[in-house]
């Protein structure tokens, strides 16, 4: 083989990629010749510099754009607004955007009725809960507020007696 | 999961499973990020955009790929062809000849393997002579010496004979050694 031959193998010579035969001649020649013992140098500390080249990390917003545009995309759950006139359980934690469990905790107090060991929930009435309890919620906001003015009322009062 | 290869995640995610591409994503992005930026001689903004676009298209692709080639071997040529269209665009044109590819110069780099200043100095160096490679050279350079693909890989991914892969690996490290000849006689 030519000097030039041995060359273009260093390369492969630095990362042990070559035969043994092919190694063995390889390195009987950088023995002998002076010349590619020099260019060997050269290219051994080449690799080295290659092997403290820095890396580059890529923008937080290219990764979530990417991920947007990938697994998000894809998999996201469709919200869904075609909900029947009965319902069951798990149909009734999305119309509400809650748990299973939530809905579980509260089962004492939402209309419902069971069908073959399940439990099901009738679009209508849950409406009607719902504005039931609305009401209540709104009940119990005012009682509080007319409790807190009376109680401000009061405490103006027993300032006043005891002057 | 994170022990599984490169392959068998990504048949994971052929047949459905998106986790396999999200590790997938994970364990390369760095290295095709750094990929990319180095291909379009140290472009940031476009970097960062032919990044996702990889990506996008690696996700929507997944039915082309074979489970007979490595992933990284496809992959890097997706990446590839990505640089190699924009580099010959059009707007690639335009910017160098208004000159932003100067402007931008070098980011610091997220993982500095030394603090010393003549190290720094020497990688540098060797940074801005990957720049001015050809682009067929650089690309060889990058995916041989950085990614550690092997001439035939690199032959397969390139459409390219192993040992013209070899010979243009060759002549680059030539001329890169020229560019660089004070640093590696420093070293002597």
């Amino acid at each position: 083989m030519e000097c030039e031959e041995y060359r273009e193998l260093f390369p492969e010579y630095l990362k042990e990629e070559l035969d043994v035969h092919t190694a063995d001649r390889m390195h009987q020649h950088i023995e002998t010749c002076p010349e590619c013992r020099k260019a060997f140098r050269e290219s051994a500390e080449l690799d080295t510099l290659f092997a403290r080249l820095p890396v580059y990390e890529p923008s937080p917003e290219s990764v979530l754009h990417i991920r947007a545009e990938t697994i998000y995309k894809e998999l996201k759950p469709e919200k869904r607004t075609d909900f029947g006139e009965v319902m069951d359980i798990e149909e009734l934690a999305e119309f509400f955007r809650v748990t299973v469990d939530i809905i579980e905790e509260y089962i004492s107090d939402i209309p419902c009725f069971e069908l073959g060991g399940k439990l099901l929930f009738r679009k209508k009435r849950i409406e009607q809960w719902m504005e039931d309890r609305e009401r209540d919620f709104g009940f119990q906001k005012l009682n509080a507020e007319v409790d807190r003015i009376l109680s401000s009322q009061d405490a103006a009062h027993s300032w006043n007696d005891g002057k | 999961m994170n022990k599984k290869t490169d392959e068998e995640l990504m048949m994971m995610f052929k047949t459905g499973n998106s986790r396999g591409f999200e590790i997938l994503f994970e364990r390369y992005r760095t290295r095709l990020f750094t990929f990319i930026f180095r291909m379009l001689g140290q472009k940031r903004e476009t970097a960062e955009d032919l990044f996702q676009e990889v990506y996008i298209n690696v996700y929507k692709g997944k039915d082309f790929y074979e489970p007979t080639s490595r992933f990284s071997s496809w992959l890097f040529t997706i990446a590839r062809n990505h640089c190699l269209n924009y580099l010959k665009s059009q707007k690639y044109r335009e910017s160098l000849k208004t000159g932003s590819l100067d402007s931008e110069g070098f980011p610091e780099p997220s993982v500095p393997g030394t603090s010393d200043a003549g190290e720094k100095d020497n990688r540098l160096m060797l940074e801005n002579a990957l720049s001015t490679l050809s682009e067929t050279y650089r690309e060889i350079v990058l995916l041989r010496a950085v990614e550690g693909f092997s001439s035939q890989e690199i032959g397969e991914m390139l459409n390219m004979n192993p040992t013209t892969v070899r010979s243009n690996y060759y002549r680059a490290r030539m001329e890169l050694k020229k560019k660089l000849l004070p640093v590696l006689e420093g070293g002597e």
